[in-house]
């Protein structure tokens, strides 16, 4: 630490400066170069996992200083002034501000219970433990890992939509990168029009769709929903909805801002997606039904087609073409 | 041997680690998180110009690279850079006045933020380079300056060297 150099000359400051220099790039570039499963992305990943049951941590610290600051009021307080009357409203207000954060959270949960019976998601409950603690990662961390059974690449719903996706996984927490990351692409569905595009974050945390027809350009306020092409997330899961469509020469397929159904900032419990139902259903059954009569109409066109050139083509006797010429 | 002084520094290290993992995730702004790391490794460059060495700024810096998910030794090398160049201008330029020290913290923090975000953007983070300047580096340079500026008077408290101030040794060379 810094002591250690007061004592040392400048040479070996220089030294130790070039040394940890080195380090650094050999580290990032490693990084850089080597897999997920390589051994400074293994280390990471440990690191992460630890911190992020700090983080868990952070909320029992806040409720335990709470307490202890409260014991240390009693403690030092006049006795003439600590009358049971002011306990007791200590103790109600206490009570009150409990009840209030249980009410809070029940109505956060039964919104996630709604949303769910809804959308017909099935999947679990999770709470928010820890945000990103770096300005360029969009993320958060929550309570459920791989012992609960959640894997990378599972959807993350808030209240009214899709906010992310599983990135990593612990023993018992996850991070999820949101929607609004940069590194975010959710492949989408225009609701109304069936293009299909995909929906990007950015550094600004507007979501942009991105990769749509010029000729499916939509409309604000048109609704839009995961696709699920690729198998990144659910399908069918409302993501938010089309807000400005601004053409330019330059592109013609413009800038398309989606605002998103929910904001994550302001969520503390999620749902852990692990099976959507397929909203496309009645739609892939008439695709098939008109396919199945398109094939029968075939069949007939083929059978009748079959009835009157049949007699041609099994005859191998060109005299029926020369009589119906001289005919 | 060890000072008073130092094992103020590792607290204070350690703290700053802590609140960034507890804290600072919950006080950012317009999705701007704020770099207590930073903040602190700058006022302790500044407030110990002549012992501050390359040790602390590496190790709060691969923390930080560890704990965030980011590039794994890009803000280990920034940091050390940085803050290092920071205390050695800050050594020679010190003037015994308010100003310089908090424009040599200023400066720092903004090259940190600067360089970490041309790290990241050489490791393919999809944006441009105006973008994650308007949105990230310049906004980040700021609320790690107001952090910065907080934590300043009491590093010179508890972090300044006991002794013989430096305006005086000046007077008597």
């Amino acid at each position: 630490m810094p002591s250690n150099y007061q004592q040392s000359g400048p040479l070996t400051r220089r030294a130790v400066f070039v040394a940890l220099l080195i380090v650094s790039l050999v580290l990032a570039t490693v990084y850089a170069r080597e897999g997920d499963g390589g051994p400074i992305h293994a280390a990471q990943n440990g690191v992460m996992a630890v911190t992020g049951q700090v983080g868990r941590v952070g909320a029992g610290i806040g409720g335990g200083t709470e307490m202890l600051g409260n014991v240390a009021d009693d403690a030092t307080a006049n006795p003439a002034t600590l009358t049971a009357l002011r306990e007791q409203n200590e103790e109600l207000r206490k009570l009150l501000a409990d009840t209030d954060e249980y009410r809070q959270e029940a109505e956060r949960l039964r919104a996630l219970l709604d949303m769910k019976q809804v959308s017909g998601v099935t999947g679990q409950a999770a709470h928010i433990i820890g945000r990103s603690a770096n300005a360029w990662d969009q993320s958060i961390t929550i309570d459920l890992g791989s012992a609960d059974g959640v894997e990378a690449g599972m959807t993350i719903m808030g209240a009214t939509g899709v906010i992310g996706q599983v990135v990593r996984t612990a023993d018992h927490s996850s991070t999820v990168r949101l929607l609004t990351d940069p590194n975010s692409g959710a492949a989408v569905m225009i609701q109304s029009t069936r293009a299909y595009g995909i929906v990007r974050g950015s550094l600004d945390g507007l979501l942009y769709l991105e990769d749509i027809d010029e000729d499916q350009i939509p409309q604000v306020g048109d609704v839009v929903l995961t696709s699920g092409m690729g198998g990144s997330y659910e399908r069918g899961l409302i993501v938010g909805a089309v807000v400005s469509v601004n053409k330019t020469t330059s592109n013609a397929t413009g800038t398309i801002v989606v605002s998103p159904n929910d904001d994550a900032s302001l969520l503390e419990e999620v749902i852990v997606v692990s099976s959507a139902p397929d909203m496309f259903a009645a739609e892939k059954a008439e695709a098939e039904r008109l396919a199945e009569e398109e094939a029968k109409k075939a069949a007939e066109e083929a059978e009748a087609n079959a009835a009157i050139y049949g007699d041609y083509s099994n005859s191998s006797d060109y005299s029926y073409w020369s009589a119906e010429e001289g005919a | 041997m060890i000072t008073q002084e130092r094992i103020v520094t590792i607290v204070g290290a350690v703290l700053a680690v802590l609140l960034q993992i507890i804290l600072a995730p919950h006080i950012g702004l317009f999705g701007v998180v704020p770099n207590i790391i930073v903040a602190y490794t700058l006022v302790v460059a500044v407030t110990q110009p002549q012992s501050f060495g390359s040790v602390m700024p590496f190790v709060l810096g691969l923390f930080f690279d560890l704990f965030t998910g980011g590039p794994v030794g890009a803000m280990a090398f920034s940091l050390m850079v940085f803050s290092v160049v920071a205390a050695r201008v800050f050594d020679t330029m010190n003037n015994d006045t308010l100003f310089m020290p908090l424009l040599v913290l200023g400066v720092g923090v903004l090259l940190v933020e600067l360089s970490y975000g041309m790290f990241l953007l050489l490791f393919g983070y999809p944006a441009g380079l105006f973008e994650a300047i308007a949105y990230r580096v310049f906004p980040c340079f700021v609320y790690d300056l107001v952090i910065g500026l907080l934590l300043y008077p009491l590093a010179k408290r508890f972090l300044m060297p006991t002794g013989v101030p430096r305006t005086e040794l000046t007077q008597l060379r």
